[in-house]
């Protein structure tokens, strides 16, 4: 008995001392946890100030440099900066922390702190360090070597870098735009292939303008760019390489009315090719030189684009009875119809982001620009006008840029043809600086393509 | 033996069709389906967490003391024996809450079955600041019995002969910046342990109008943020922690919305109401700091797409 009760005594013992914890912790207060579902869309303000510099020549540097990466985060729409003459804190020593406070005073959410050092073996030195003005932290440094003439390349990598940081997106500022620079009477037009800087500067003319040349793209893999110009009245297909200028013929395609477009991995091409009353897409392996038809039956199918995976290829074609856009896989299998909307589709392009596919849409005579996922799901018109066509995306899948027709007047002075470009939100449309009147935007990969780790 | 056990299997196999057929037979029970109505019984604690209102600061005790220690002198017979007896019209009407302590020395529970025969201040469940305000120093023979009837008895609006050494309508309160008042107060509904929703709401509101969705990222509806806040006791933020670090360090699209986030919340921490006040510090009760002292928020963007 006596050893039936210790077992017992020990036993409350043990259940005790076990339950304690339970019973002092049962009734402990959780955190509050509160969901915040309702918040606005506004461009982030940034504050940069000239990148400083120890002599004259680097000041000027400096001053350049800070403004072609302001003009660039303004002109995407999601930036503000600030006027540089409302800063209060005017020297801050590079690679110190700022004065958090004071930038935080005329409410902006990062500092941009940069500086130009012309090094004696004539190289441009441009380093920076990107500050978070309310984690009063820094967010990323880094620093650039170039020639002096490569200066804005260097902002145009700075802004990339910068934006990625504070986006979660790859850049698109170091890029080019391949256009058609058009002149002249509408009934003597001129066109040129032209080459400009994303933002409009040092545009450049590729051709004389002596032949008509139509839809420039651009290689993904090389400085390359393809276009389609008419030589003895046959359409002609050129690659030009713009670091080298020299230009070379693909080849005489008669009945072709797209100029080609890459595969991803640069090694085809592929493109639409009229066959008497109908128009077919065709594949050419650039290394072998053979062709493949994907489509077939009685219709138009042309403007075919691949997807950036290389396993899918969106294009146009009317076997449906009108203008559509259709996806079929790389080999041609299974084309099915994604647009269902009223009006006709055409010239798909696929994001280089792969989650949407990009149109001109026309319904009622008005045009559009729009995208929708490449299910044909999520349809979005983001423009429209008079006449808008062709879109092109950025790299990074979220700017499309766009030719825009606007009707004269009627004695036939006052229309004009411009790039415009729109973010894929559908905010944000401006046009785009060019010298004269121009057309058939194709935008490049990145130029460096190089990954920004922090 | 054995014509048993036949016997026992034939009865069996001819229980068996019996019930086979019978039932075979039998009509199937149609079922009416009745519609079943979804009835949540939910009290008003669940959804809310009201706490019971602050009757007064620590200033007050020292005031009331001393009407308390005076209280004897006057009185000749303080001894509980005496609350035995009828009240005598002549005793000074003590202060409220020195009646309607409980005995016993535990804390009271503030549970809303707490019966208050008018609507006084119940003494502050919650120990936000340290010292209760309700403890004082009791004579312990006061406590010995407890009685309602005769406490509600004594509750003798009868005029006085002495001037009480307090007025009801002129209580001193002391520092009132951090009181609700009687006028105030409530009874507590729920444990009154947490933030009410008005009060959740109010933080919400604040910090929403810094909250900078990031608009145009791929699936960015589903880009949900969870950030860990400390606060001061005067509201404004401590420290914010982004709960998830590895995916902070390698998504950075999450690296850009979770950076918005904690900007929001460093962000709004002071600012201007809508009315136009300024305000410093978020609009949460200074006086129930260790309720709000953590908060987890969740930044949650998809119904805005």
């Amino acid at each position: 008995m006596k050893n039936l009760d210790q077992f017992v005594l020990r036993c409350a013992v043990l259940l005790a001392i076990a339950l304690f914890p339970t019973g002092v912790f049962a009734q402990g207060s959780e955190e509050p946890h509160i969901v915040i579902d309702q918040g606005h869309v506004a461009p982030m303000p940034v504050a940069i100030p000239s990148f400083t510099g120890t002599n004259d020549a680097e000041s000027r540097y400096g001053r350049d440099i800070a403004s072609v990466i302001s003009a660039n985060l303004e002109r995407s729409g999601l930036f503000a900066p600030a006027d540089q003459r409302s800063f209060i804190e005017r020297e801050i020593e590079f690679g110190a922390a700022p004065q958090f406070g004071s930038w935080r005073l005329i409410r902006v959410d990062a500092l941009l702190n940069g500086r130009v050092v012309m090094q004696e073996d004539g190289r441009l030195r441009v380093e920076f360090f990107l500050w978070d003005v309310y984690g009063e932290q820094s967010m990323l440094g880094l620093q650039f070597f170039s020639t002096p003439e490569g200066w804005r390349r260097v902002a145009h990598l700075i802004t990339d870098a910068v934006y990625e940081r504070l986006t979660g997106e790859s850049g698109y500022f170091d890029t080019r735009i391949v256009f058609i620079a058009e002149s002249g009477p509408a009934t003597a037009r001129v066109k040129r292939l032209a080459i400009m800087d994303q933002d409009g500067a040092n545009p450049i003319m590729l051709t004389d303008g002596a032949d008509l040349v139509l839809t420039p793209r651009f290689s993904p893999t090389e400085q390359e760019v393809v276009f389609l110009s008419y030589f003895n009245n046959t359409p002609r297909v050129y690659l030009f390489n713009i670091e080298s200028g020299e230009q070379e013929v693909v080849g005489d395609f008669p009945g072709m009315t797209f100029a080609p477009r890459f595969s991803p991995d640069g090694d085809q091409i592929i493109m639409s090719l009229i066959e008497g009353r109908d128009s077919h897409i065709y594949t050419m392996d650039l290394r072998t030189g053979q062709r493949r038809r994907l489509t077939s039956g009685p219709d138009l199918n042309t403007a075919p684009c691949f997807s950036p995976d290389g396993r899918f290829i969106t294009f146009e074609s009317d076997r449906g009875g009108s203008q559509q856009i259709y996806v079929m896989d790389r080999d041609g299998g299974n084309p099915h119809r994604i647009s269902f909307g009223d009006g006709r589709y055409g010239t798909p392009v696929w994001s280089p982001r792969g989650d949407l596919i990009a149109f001109t849409k026309i319904y009622n005579g008005r045009f559009y620009i729009g995208v929708m996922r490449p299910d044909g799901s999520g349809e979005r018109l983001l423009t429209e006008s008079f006449l808008d066509e062709g879109p092109t995306w950025s790299p990074n899948g979220r700017v499309l840029m766009f030719t825009r027709q606007s009707p004269g007047r009627a004695d036939g002075s006052g229309a004009s043809t411009r790039i415009w470009s729109v973010d894929l939100t559908g905010y944000n449309e401006r046009p785009i600086l060019t010298p004269g009147d121009a057309s058939d935007p194709a935008w490049s990969p990145l130029i460096s393509r190089m990954p920004w780790a922090q | 033996m054995r014509l048993s056990a036949l016997l026992s299997a034939l009865l069996h196999v001819a229980l068996l069709a019996a019930i086979m057929t019978t039932f075979a037979r039998s009509s199937r029970f149609d079922l009416v389906a009745t519609p079943n109505i979804p009835v949540e019984l939910l009290t008003l604690g669940d959804v809310t967490n009201v706490s019971a209102a602050v009757e007064r600061t620590e200033e007050e005790p020292p005031a009331e003391e001393e009407v308390i220690e005076e209280q004897p002198e006057p009185e000749p017979e303080p001894e509980p024996q005496q609350m035995a007896a009828l009240p005598d019209p002549v005793m000074e009407l003590p202060p409220p809450e020195a009646e309607f302590l409980p005995d016993e020395t535990t804390e009271p529970e503030p549970e809303p079955e707490v019966v208050e025969p008018e609507p006084e201040p119940e003494p502050e469940p919650v120990a936000a600041p340290a010292v209760r305000p309700n403890v004082r120093p009791e004579p312990p023979e006061r406590r010995q019995e407890f009685n309602f009837d005769q406490a509600a008895a004594l509750i003798d609006r009868a005029p006085r002969e002495e001037e009480p050494e307090f007025d009801l309508n002129n209580l001193d309160l002391g520092d009132t910046t951090n009181v609700q008042t009687a006028d105030q107060a409530r009874s507590a509904v729920g444990l009154g342990t947490g933030l009410t929703i008005s009060q959740t709401d109010a933080l919400k509101a604040n910090i929403e109008a810094c909250w900078v969705v990031p608009a145009g990222a791929p699936d960015a509806e589903n880009l949900q943020i969870n950030l860990r806040v400390q606060f001061n006791p005067d509201a404004t933020v401590r420290q914010v922690d982004i709960l998830d670090t590895i995916r902070y360090n390698t998504d950075g699209f999450f690296r850009a919305a979770a950076d918005s986030a904690r900007r929001a919340v460093i962000q709004c921490q002071n600012g201007t109401r809508f009315d136009g006040s300024y305000r410093q510090g978020y609009d949460l009760p200074r006086e129930q700091y260790e309720t709000w002292r953590t908060v987890r928020l969740t930044f949650d963007p998809q119904d805005m797409f």
